[in-house]
């Protein structure tokens, strides 16, 4: 018991450090987003292995957008699906570090960008964490 | 296998247990005040799986953008005098306006108004440093957007980054109650300012069929204002739904997506067709409720 309480501990003081750091993380990635004016938001968070974060916003016709997401390369090629309001994956990719793609709608819609970390490989003792942001940019 | 097990264990606790603590620092309940489960806030600790998820809506500038296109003129008449950023008394009016002057100092920049982006950008500065952001508004961003008044392009992109910061510096602070008010804010003052104007204007079609559109955002604004509970937030919620219980009166109808993909390019289309057409009497409504909750929010 002890020794659990130890361990929990630990993550608690590791975690918090890396509210901290994530933020600054997300920060870093914004100047990927010129010339695309940032929509004043940044999202970031720590994921484990298998873990994922979603982001629900609406893209309105005629404006342009770019989706820019970045993640902690420790947590190995993650996965972006974009899913339709009735969850329709209508994109996938995956990519180590850093995912940055250009877009349009031809008409206004509700769409969730998921962002999924691989499990964690076979012989891997430990889950790893990092930190994961999603920027988006329009103009 | 098993050590292994445990310690899986322990860190998705920790994370459990950091969130809590964090919650609790930050003087939030995570009750939406009707018994649902709660929304995690922006940029926490993940406390499990299935609960991490975050709403983005549209800035101000995107707003001012989408209605310029549109067709919407400017209006000064519309927006919320300047002078009173001295009259608001308490931190969540403070919030809330900074949102507001935030909104009309975006249009204004949207629609080349140098005169009106700076007086805006002095409410708006003042409140902030209020607020306790006093990084944001500093002497030499104040210096970078006088020295830009007549590139529109280059304002739009220090507004940006000094909302953005500001956004920021309050989530570090542990104010994210704040932060929400402030985009609710500018949000509700998007709205006015796109359903005053649409009554000023000869050809609104365009106009209105973007507050039609506007229903998803509002959506998300009301999911990102639920991840905070106290009593002004409370109010601004129940307002937000009023006008999304207009919104619900039409149902939107869209087709599955299509996306066409240039992958060399890293472009996509992502196609499909929706409907958020408006009804007159939805449109009227939703006029009236907006402008009523926007004087609440201005009222010195």
């Amino acid at each position: 018991m002890k020794n659990i309480l130890r361990i929990l501990f630990i993550v608690l003081v590791y975690n918090t450090a890396s509210y901290g750091q994530c933020n600054g993380f997300a920060k870093k990635s914004l100047a990927k987003l010129k010339p695309y004016l940032n929509t004043q938001q940044v999202f970031s968070t720590v994921l484990l292995n298998g873990d994922k974060t979603q982001l629900s916003s609406t893209f309105y016709y005629g404006d342009e957008y770019r989706l820019l997401i970045t993640a902690d390369d420790k947590l190995g090629k993650i996965q972006l699906n974009i899913k339709d309001s009735q969850g329709n994956v209508v994109f996938t990719t995956k990519a180590y570090g850093t995912i940055m793609w250009d877009f349009n709608v031809e008409s206004t819609q509700d769409l969730t960008l998921e962002v999924v970390t691989p499990e964690a490989p076979a012989g891997q003792t430990e889950d790893k964490s990092g930190c994961v942001a999603i920027v988006i940019g329009f103009k | 296998m098993v050590i292994n097990s445990i310690f899986k264990n322990a860190v998705k606790g920790g994370i459990i247990l950091s969130a809590i603590l964090l919650a609790s620092c930050s003087s939030e309940s995570s009750d939406n005040g009707d018994g649902s489960d709660s929304i995690p806030v922006i940029d926490s600790v993940p406390k499990h799986r299935a609960e991490n998820a975050f709403y983005s809506i549209p800035s101000p500038i995107q707003l001012g953008q989408m209605l310029q296109r549109a067709g919407a003129t400017y209006d000064k008449k519309v927006l919320n005098p300047s002078d009173n950023a001295a009259k608001y008394a308490n931190m969540d009016s403070k919030a809330l306006n900074l949102g507001v002057f935030g909104a009309d100092l975006s249009y204004s920049a949207v629609f080349n108004q140098p005169q009106e982006v700076m007086s805006y950008l002095t409410s708006s500065k003042k409140l902030a440093e209020e607020l306790g952001i006093t990084t944001s508004f500093s002497a030499s961003v104040m210096e970078r957007m006088e020295k830009n008044t007549g590139n529109r392009d280059s304002l739009l992109y220090i507004i940006s980054e000094l909302f953005l910061s500001s956004n920021e510096a309050l989530k570090e602070n542990d104010q994210s109650h704040i932060s929400v008010l402030v985009l609710a804010g500018g949000f509700i003052e998007g709205m006015y300012v796109g359903t005053q104007v649409a009554k000023t204007v000869k050809d609104n079609k365009a106009i209105y069929a973007r507050i039609g559109e506007f229903r998803g955002s509002l959506n998300n604004l009301i999911m990102l204002v639920s991840t905070v509970n106290n009593s002004d937030v409370s109010e601004v919620l129940t307002d937000l739904r009023s006008i999304k219980a207009v919104y619900d009166e039409s149902a939107v109808t869209e087709e599955k997506a299509v996306t066409s993909v240039d992958t060399t390019k890293k472009v996509m289309t992502i196609g499909g067709k929706s409907n958020y057409k408006l009804s007159n009497e939805q449109i009227e409504k939703i006029t009236s409720l907006v402008a009523g909750i926007r004087a609440k929010i201005i009222k010195p």
